[in-house]
């Protein structure tokens, strides 16, 4: 496979001082989803930003198709398209009135327009409303609005910043599915930004964790997985001793006990092995047994023992507080 | 490629515009109302004894034969630097909608870009600044109203200098306040900037009064104020110009000078402010 993007020692350093980037090293294949997970705060954003020619970097070197950033901006946006965060339509313009504006601004001339611009209209579901201002669309409707317009100029690459931001369950689920069928169809390179786990685990042939402007972990989703060693026990006992825990820790194959809320979280590197054990020593010291079940790792957990921090659906640490 | 992307900006502004002309409207109104109102009624020469000659009027006029047809043609000028004003507007407004971050991340050279607002926003600067011309003349045919008087000379020559005089003006602030727009954070601050310049813009040119009745370190102020050198233009092409320091050309070559400084300027603040980390 063919490296389309490569990025050595990315480094970002804001006026303010901030450092968003801290070299960065990666290489994303061609014709893959590849995903950049991490919290609000730990660089994604600002990682897309330059390679889309969106700010400068600070040190480091760029190559996005074969073309080196510091030499020649211009040529790259050429083949790449964005979806970013926030809608960046004009509301007061029809939605076919947006595209055309985008294909004047790439050098599409009208007829290769008008003509790219009823296809999408067409892919997208969106024909019923390309004629409509874009104010009265829906938010999953501006979504797929923004896809086409990343989409007009036949770009390699496709950057999605948080594209399903803000969607709700069902739009979302249908964003996905038609990235998923546009990599198939076209084998295009799609480079996702996400604090998504869902997201990133579904759509993503590689995955790289971002956390304070480092890349900590990179690979396919499975592989991220695997990074956390062992399952998770986690049962509710009642009537236990105070040293319940030491008890359960002293179990053949238990890593570590944590009590949580009022839960035992067990973890052990087999749980087929380690729970029938856990249900004797429970018996043993007269506790009662009310509930218990076993967690396989996921890729929040990994992301978890990776970055050492919590995850929380909005992307912000719960350990950390706000981290914009 | 390039006036692809020109006039692609330029449309969007337009269809934008065609949409909700109310700025248009308000804008145009000002000056509108200036000339039928206060150019009416404000009649400096009648304030004059009786024993003061029309050709002294006339001299201080800079050769306009009444006080209205003078200040028709600063109002001429004002119309357009009122409405240059919110030339800026547009890209605030795209900025912070994030419309120009989408444009900018197209392949379209940023240049051509500033150029497209640039085009879209000088032309409507200078529509006003043509209508107030052509009805200040058409007062002349209402019964009971004053209208701008103008030397039975005037033809084409003098005609093109107008026109040039008021499309550099209109492209010296449409460039600045651009610049402005582009850079402006928040809409307070490029309002608030804007409120306090329209005012000194105006009274620091000969727009209302002659330029002789003011002070000296006023006058030389004026002297070097781009709505100065249009009205000088245009009532020297008007009126005759036997009472001007210099020709049309001297003040056409001031003015140019001024916008493609301001333009360059502009261009230079646009660019860098596309890669604004904000």
């Amino acid at each position: 496979m063919n490296v389309i993007i490569e990025a050595k020692g990315l480094t970002k350093e804001y006026k303010d001082g901030k450092e968003a980037l801290r070299g960065l090293d990666f290489t994303v294949e061609e014709g893959k989803i590849f995903g950049l997970l991490g919290l609000n705060g730990a660089g994604k954003t600002t990682t897309m930003s330059i390679l889309t020619t969106m700010i400068r970097k600070t040190q480091g070197k760029v190559i996005v198709d074969e073309i080196d950033l510091d030499e020649n901006p211009n040529e790259i946006r050429k083949n790449i398209g964005i979806v970013f965060q926030e809608s960046t339509s004009d509301n007061q313009l029809t939605g076919r009135e947006n595209l055309q504006y985008i294909a004047g601004l790439s050098g599409m001339s009208s007829q290769t327009a008008d003509q790219k611009i009823n296809e999408l209209f067409e892919k997208m579901g969106l024909k019923e409303s390309a004629d409509i201002l874009v104010k009265r669309y829906s938010g999953g409707m501006k979504r797929k609005l923004e896809l086409a317009v990343a989409m007009l100029q036949n770009p390699r690459i496709i950057f999605l910043d948080e594209p399903t931001l803000q969607l709700d369950p069902a739009s979302r689920a249908e964003f996905w599915n038609y990235i998923k069928k546009l990599k198939e169809r076209t084998g295009i390179t799609i480079f996702l930004n996400t604090h998504y786990l869902d997201e990133a685990e579904k759509l993503c042939d590689v995955i790289a964790i971002i956390d304070q402007g480092r890349i900590i972990a990179k690979g396919p989703p499975d592989i991220i997985k695997n990074t956390v060693k062992g399952d998770i026990i986690k049962v509710k006992v009642e009537n236990e001793t105070p040293s319940f825990n030491k008890i359960i820790q002293d179990v053949h194959g238990v890593l570590e006990v944590v009590k949580s809320n009022s839960y035992y979280l067990i973890k052990c590197e087999n749980s087929n092995q380690v729970a029938p054990s856990v249900v004797l020593k429970i018996k043993e010291n007269n506790a009662v047994l009310q509930e218990l079940s076993v967690i396989r790792p996921s890729l929040e957990q990994a992301f978890l023992e990776i970055t050492g921090r919590g995850y929380t659906e909005n992307g912000k640490t719960n350990s950390d507080g706000d981290e914009n | 490629m390039i006036f692809n992307e020109i006039g692609a900006v330029s449309k969007r502004l337009f269809i934008k515009w065609k949409r909700s002309p109310m700025f248009m409207v308000s804008g145009f109104l000002g000056p509108l109302l200036y000339l039928v109102l206060f150019g009416q009624a404000f009649n400096l020469s009648a304030l004059l004894p009786n024993s003061v000659g029309n050709e002294y009027i006339t001299s201080s006029l800079l050769g306009a034969p009444n006080y209205f047809s003078y200040f028709a043609i600063g109002m001429v000028a004002f119309s357009s630097v009122s409405i240059a004003i919110f030339s800026g507007v547009n890209p605030l407004f795209d900025r912070t909608s994030g419309i120009m971050k989408r444009t900018i991340g197209t392949p379209a050279d940023r240049s051509s870009i500033f150029a497209g607002y640039l085009l879209f926003q000088t032309i409507l600067t200078m529509i006003p600044a043509f209508l107030v011309l052509v009805i200040s003349y058409g007062l002349n045919y209402i019964p009971g109203l004053s209208g701008l008087t103008i030397s039975d000379s005037v033809g084409i020559l003098n005609l093109a200098e107008i026109f040039v005089a008021i499309v550099l003006l209109s492209l010296s602030f449409t460039s600045l306040f651009l610049a402005f727009g582009f850079i402006s954070k928040d809409n307070n601050a490029y309002f608030g900037l804007t409120a306090l310049l329209q005012l000194p813009i105006l009274l620091t040119s000969n727009a209302m009064y002659p330029q002789s009745t003011m002070p000296t370190w006023l006058q030389s102020i004026v002297s070097l104020n781009p709505v100065t050198m249009a009205v000088n233009v245009v009532r020297e092409n008007m009126f005759g110009g036997m009472l001007y320091t210099y020709s049309p050309a001297i003040y056409l070559a001031e003015l140019a000078t001024w916008s493609l400084a301001l333009i360059i300027l502009a261009l230079f603040i646009v660019r860098r402010s596309f890669y604004s980390e904000n």
